[in-house]
């Protein structure tokens, strides 16, 4: 049945030229999980805004065409009865919430219908149930983790009983467990109670197969409908890089019916030659990781190794918060001039605070921090910034001048050091010369990072420190930041970097520090570390446990491939 | 709706019917006029009347997230935690956003904003006060709006000779207006004390309770004429903007959707 | 970070009443402290107060009150007697001093100035009490009763605070990242060096206030009249402590019609106990008052207690 049809919708946001939507048409049908996907500002996320309302309702601006919900113009529907038809959630949980506790949270939309007191109770409890949040119900919700506060948040709306549920990237900005769980989540309500959904999302290795059909969305048009299987084979035959791993291999071998999970993978890869590894084989993948680390601090091998390679090193640090146990619990670390270094864990494993710890802005109760052989207890981080540049989590955080210039500016001046055409260059290198004097504000979320990144690297850092620069970027601006810190690191820059992107960290960098309460668990060679882990490797490497190892990225797993497709003939 | 409408109708009428009551109570019961209740009522009564006058007013969404987002920023100005000492912007940020958004706003914003932050810092007889006084102080500076709009003479960012001067004409008399809301918090604040706990209530006494405080306000007031001088010009700007931006635009006249083809 | 509230939950039968009972109760307190002018009333008041204090384990919070109140005591003690001229039984004959005029101090003025003193430390332990018994989270959803939009209101801000605290620890941060020293030089230089951090806050938060007014108009925020979630109960406590409130009401205005609890200090200090009434409201009054505590100490010791109200 027919949910929603929109038909020649276009709408242009309040001062802008270009249309947002470009005379879109599509049919939505009840009870289907339709995923959204396209670049940043393809017009995804407006198509999402105009289905629940919002735009033009919310943000004005010119609208053409229709939207029809269930065979009604939503234009003459009263906004009450569409609210209780319609809901959306966001990227970020932080901004939608309202309530200073979590049943009063769920409680307010509720409220905002004028629903009546009994049902509004028996509403409530309904959704804690579903949700497991009963034990949360009290909790202040600024005491919850990002995770439970997106629960929260979609809780807040199911309440409102939608027929049909909006997402914008609801897990931009969680860790993996915690995007897991929202689209575990999603699946329940899909399944069990047949809500129609659609989803706009960037982490698709984790959602694209749950997908009943896909729409592919470009400059405010739709370029493609079809299955999930369809729009792969289409993407590859297209170059575009918005399907996951095992999907992109699959259809790069000449697949057109690609298996979209390992699990299916894995069953189609015995019969395109592969073979599993024989018992003896498989022994000679690498060695447990925890043993190498203890081999490599053991017997100093390599040229590496020379103390005076060494641009930071860490010696047994030990770390604990005013109030909290102790989050570094003796960590040793050297990073070389031009490595690209990965650091990854689950969340409170120490990784924010043991980056923050090599340029000072903590000073670890114990064990010493040398930076470039010097120790930093005496040094303040003001003191070091012109060597080890540090780019923190929000990228909002680093613009409050007037231009992008000046925002370079400020760093150079703080540190003393002129400016020699270093900021035109940094700027033309990241590809935002042209935005040079521009408000920084004015920019978008993807160029606003750029901008946050070139005020750290315009003095010319040795060292670069970057906590989760990945979040909340699409596919297309991941691989130009991955590719720019390949190059940064190559021209000899250290980089350091946290994330939970483990395609990312497979992809671009060399060296993966696995940190687990507050101590180093795994430290070596990406090849290594990731090959050796079970849970955390990428999707490639699982589909290939047991018939090849070594293999990260779908770059890899094509070579393989081809290898294979020479010895056989 | 209407429920709501009722309650606070009868609150509105409570509170005219207690200020001559607390009158007549405090004339005849005891002995000589009680003013330290004549003064909390009348501070009530004028409260009650911005809050009535928010609850009846139509507020969407946008207008009532800018309001917590200003409150919410003031008050962590208050709070010694929020790792910026010796930084206390609330009297200029109540005061710039009565500037830009108008009385209503500006006194919501100022009431707000003491109220939260003395959840943290603890609530006291003071607490009431300072609602008032940072609630009055949004709602001249709503009316400063009207009466001196900054138009583009403060925010103009390329001026010419003349322009110029007029913006620092104007930068500077919002900055005087300021640093006077130092003073008139604290002569607010001592209203207070000098009803309750002073006898006899005269000139006198109370040019004395305001010298006590005198040291307290003149920081409070250089304070203030800083930060409006300072940043006052940008901070407006940057309201008159998102300002600008709330106000939604919708064009009566859908635009005729093109065929394209592809 | 409920930790940010001055307020702490720590389980307790007074911080488990209905908002309007704490409402009540510390309302006619606040009310009665100002009225009464008697220094045995306002003795006992203070007794009460303590008392119920003490069952809220609040001892440190009465200690930090009590710094507050013993700065503007001094004030009130020093600026009384200086100012006041209608006392006759003089203590010390002053010189003439410009403005003020003759310095006399008498008795009836030192004795004001402490009674006043008195009264302001009864108004800042029933504060002190209040912040003890309820949660700002509570009592921000009772007002949503008689004012919604300010209730919504309060609740963003409330819950806004902590995100813009730890936004401005990162700007911190950064800023020293990017070669800011933030604590070199004078005062006005540190003050400059903190102001974008104003800056940064204030466009940040702008962006994100749009982002949360987008939230609240998805879950129909003004679609029409709203209802209100109650999750707020009437136990038995509830009852009793409203009837003993009601009933120190009833007495203090029976009393003050007979011009009981207030004091005369000028031209001569009136009698302090007055007529047998005065004690008996005196008493009655006390009682009342002391049934909260009371109920406290009832619950925390009788298992028979605790379960019945």
């Amino acid at each position: 049945m027919e949910l929603y049809r929109t038909e020649n919708l276009t709408y242009i946001y309040p001062d802008m030229a270009r249309p947002a939507l470009d005379d879109v048409s599509v049919n939505i049908y009840d009870g289907e999980f339709l995923l959204l996907l396209g670049d940043s500002g393809c017009g995804k996320s407006t198509l999402l805004r105009a289905l629940a309302g919002l735009a033009p309702d919310f943000y004005g601006g010119k609208i053409g065409g229709r939207v029809l919900y269930r065979g009604r113009d939503m234009e003459k529907m009263d906004r009450r009865q569409l609210l209780r038809n319609v809901g959306i959630v966001f990227q970020d949980p932080e901004k939608q919430l309202v309530k200073t506790r979590v049943e009063q949270e769920i409680a307010f939309g509720l409220e905002n219908l004028g629903l009546p007191p009994a049902d509004m109770r028996k509403l409530v409890a309904e959704v804690i149930n579903f949700f497991d949040l009963s034990e949360l119900k009290d909790t202040p919700v600024s005491d919850l983790s990002g995770g439970q506060k997106q629960k929260v948040v979609l809780a807040s709306v199911m309440a409102m009983q939608p027929k049909v549920l909006l997402l914008d990237e609801p897990t931009s900005q969680l860790d993996p467990v915690a995007a897991e769980e929202v689209f575990n989540t999603l699946k329940r309500l899909n399944e069990e109670l047949g809500l129609t959904i659609v989803l706009v999302e960037q982490r698709l290795d984790r959602c694209f197969h749950m997908a009943d059909r896909v729409i592919v969305m470009d400059r405010g048009q739709i370029k493609n409908e079809g299955t999930s299987q369809e729009i792969a084979a289409w993407a590859i035959r297209n170059k575009r890089h918005i399907i996951p791993p095992v999907a992109e291999f699959f259809c790069c071998t000449g697949s057109d019916r690609p298996p979209l999970t390992v699990r299916e993978g894995r069953q189609k890869l015995s019969g395109m030659g592969f073979r599993p590894l024989e018992d003896n084989e498989s022994s000679k993948t690498p060695k447990p990781v925890l043993k190498k680390l203890w081999e490599r601090l053991g017997k100093k091998t390599g040229h590496r190794d020379s103390a005076a390679n060494w641009l930071v090193k860490l010696h047994d640090l030990w770390f604990k918060y005013d109030q909290g146990d102790e989050v570094l619990k003796g960590v040793s670390l050297n990073i070389g001039a031009g490595e690209f270094t990965v650091i990854m864990g689950e969340n409170g494993a120490g990784k924010s605070t043991l980056i923050k710890t090599i340029n000072g802005l903590l000073q670890p109760d114990r064990g010493a921090v040398l930076v470039e052989g010097r120790n930093t207890a005496s040094l303040r981080t003001d003191q070091i910034a012109a060597t080890i540049g540090y780019l923190g989590q929000n990228p909002n955080d680093y613009l409050f001048h007037d231009t992008v210039n000046e925002e370079l500016k400020f760093t150079l001046d703080n540190l003393g050091i002129p400016d020699e055409g270093q900021i035109e260059q940094v700027l033309d290198r990241l590809g935002i010369l042209e935005y040079r004097y521009d408000n920084p504000r004015d920019l978008s979320g993807g160029q606003r990072q750029r901008v946050a990144l070139a005020s750290v690297l315009v003095a010319g850092p040795r060292v670069l420190l970057l906590d989760e620069p990945t979040r909340g970027l699409d596919a297309d601006l991941k691989r130009r930041l991955g590719s720019l810190l390949q190059d940064l690191a190559a021209e000899g820059t250290s980089v350091v970097m946290i994330t939970h992107d483990i395609e990312f960290a497979a992809r671009y960098a060399q060296r993966v520090v696995l940190l687990f309460d507050g101590r180093v668990v795994a430290d070596g060679d990406k090849y290594e570390v990731l090959s050796g882990s079970v849970f955390y490797s990428p999707q490639v490497q699982k589909l290939f446990r047991g018939f090849e190892t070594g293999v990260l990225t779908v770059d890899d797993a094509l070579s393989r491939w081809e290898g294979l497709s020479v010895e056989v003939s | 709706m209407k429920s709501v409408k009722a309650l606070s109708y009868i609150t509105l009428t409570l509170a005219v019917i207690m200020i001559p009551a607390a009158l007549v109570m405090g004339i005849s019961l005891a002995d000589s006029v009680n003013w330290s209740i004549i003064s909390t009522l009348i501070m009530i009564l004028v409260m009650t009347a911005f809050y009535f006058r928010f609850e009846r007013h139509r507020v969407n969404s946008k207008d009532l997230a800018v309001i917590a987002t200003m409150a919410a920023l003031a008050a962590a100005g208050r709070i010694p935690f929020a790792a910026i000492p010796s930084l206390q912007p609330t009297t200029f940020l109540v005061i710039i956003t009565g500037y830009v958004f108008g009385v209503q706003p500006g006194f919501m914003v100022g009431a707000t904003a003491a109220l939260v932050s003395n959840f943290m810092l603890g609530q006291g007889p003071w607490t009431p006060w300072q609602m008032l006084a940072w609630g009055l102080a949004g709602v001249s500076a709503g009316i400063l709006g009207r009466v001196m709009p900054a138009n583009r003479a403060g925010t103009a960012e390329d001026e010419g000779p003349g322009e110029k001067r007029r913006t620092t004409v104007w930068r500077l008399k919002l900055s005087l207006f300021a640093m006077v809301w130092g003073f008139l918090f604290g002569w607010l604040m001592n209203i207070y004390t000098w009803t309750t706990f002073v006898y006899p209530l005269d000139w006198d006494s109370f040019w004395a309770t305001q010298v006590t405080s005198l040291p307290m306000d003149v920081i409070h007031a250089a304070g203030n004429f800083l930060f409006t001088f300072m940043l006052g010009p940008q901070f407006v700007r940057v309201l008159m903007r998102f300002r600008k931006r709330m106000i939604v635009e919708k064009l009566p006249d859908r635009i005729k959707w093109r065929l394209t083809i592809e | 970070m409920r930790t940010m509230y001055f307020y702490r939950d720590k389980g307790l039968f007074l911080q488990r009443l209905h908002p309007a009972t704490t409402f009540l109760y510390t309302g006619l307190m606040m009310i009665l402290a100002v009225i009464y002018s008697n220094p045995l009333y306002l003795t006992a008041m203070l007794a009460v107060v303590i008392w119920t204090i003490i069952e809220l384990d609040g001892r440190e919070t009465l200690k930090w009150y009590s710094r507050i109140a013993g700065m503007m005591a001094v004030f009130v003690m020093i600026i009384n007697p200086l100012l006041s001229r209608e006392g006759q039984t003089i203590l010390w004959h002053g010189p003439r001093v410009p403005v003020i005029g003759v310095l006399d101090i008498s008795l009836e003025a030192a004795l004001y100035g402490l009674n006043m003193a008195l009264r302001l430390f009864l108004l800042i332990a029933v504060f002190a009490m209040y912040n003890l018994m309820m949660d700002p989270d509570r009592a921000m959803s009772s007002v949503s009763r008689i004012a919604r939009k300010s209730a919504v209101v309060l609740a963003l801000t409330v819950r806004l605070i902590p995100s813009m605290v730890s936004q401005a620890r990162n700007v911190a941060d950064i800023q020293r990242a990017r070669g800011v020293n933030l604590d070199s030089g004078g005062i006005y230089q540190r003050w400059k060096k903190r102001i974008p951090f104003l800056k940064v806050m204030l466009l940040t938060s702008l962006e994100n206030s749009w982002h949360t007014a987008e939230a609240m108009e998805a879950r129909a925020f003004g679609s029409g009249p709203p209802t209100r979630y109650v999750t707020e109960v009437w136990r038995p406590r509830d009852t009793w402590i409203t009837a003993a409130v009601l009933v120190s009401l009833l007495t203090a205005i029976t009393g003050l019609l007979a011009g009981a609890g207030s004091f005369e200090f000028y031209p001569r200090l009136g009698d302090l106990t007055g007529s047998g009434e005065e004690i008996l409201i005196l008493i009655i009054l006390t009682i009342m008052l002391a049934i909260p505590p009371a109920l406290a100490r009832g619950y925390k010791g009788w298992n028979f207690i605790e379960r019945r109200i």
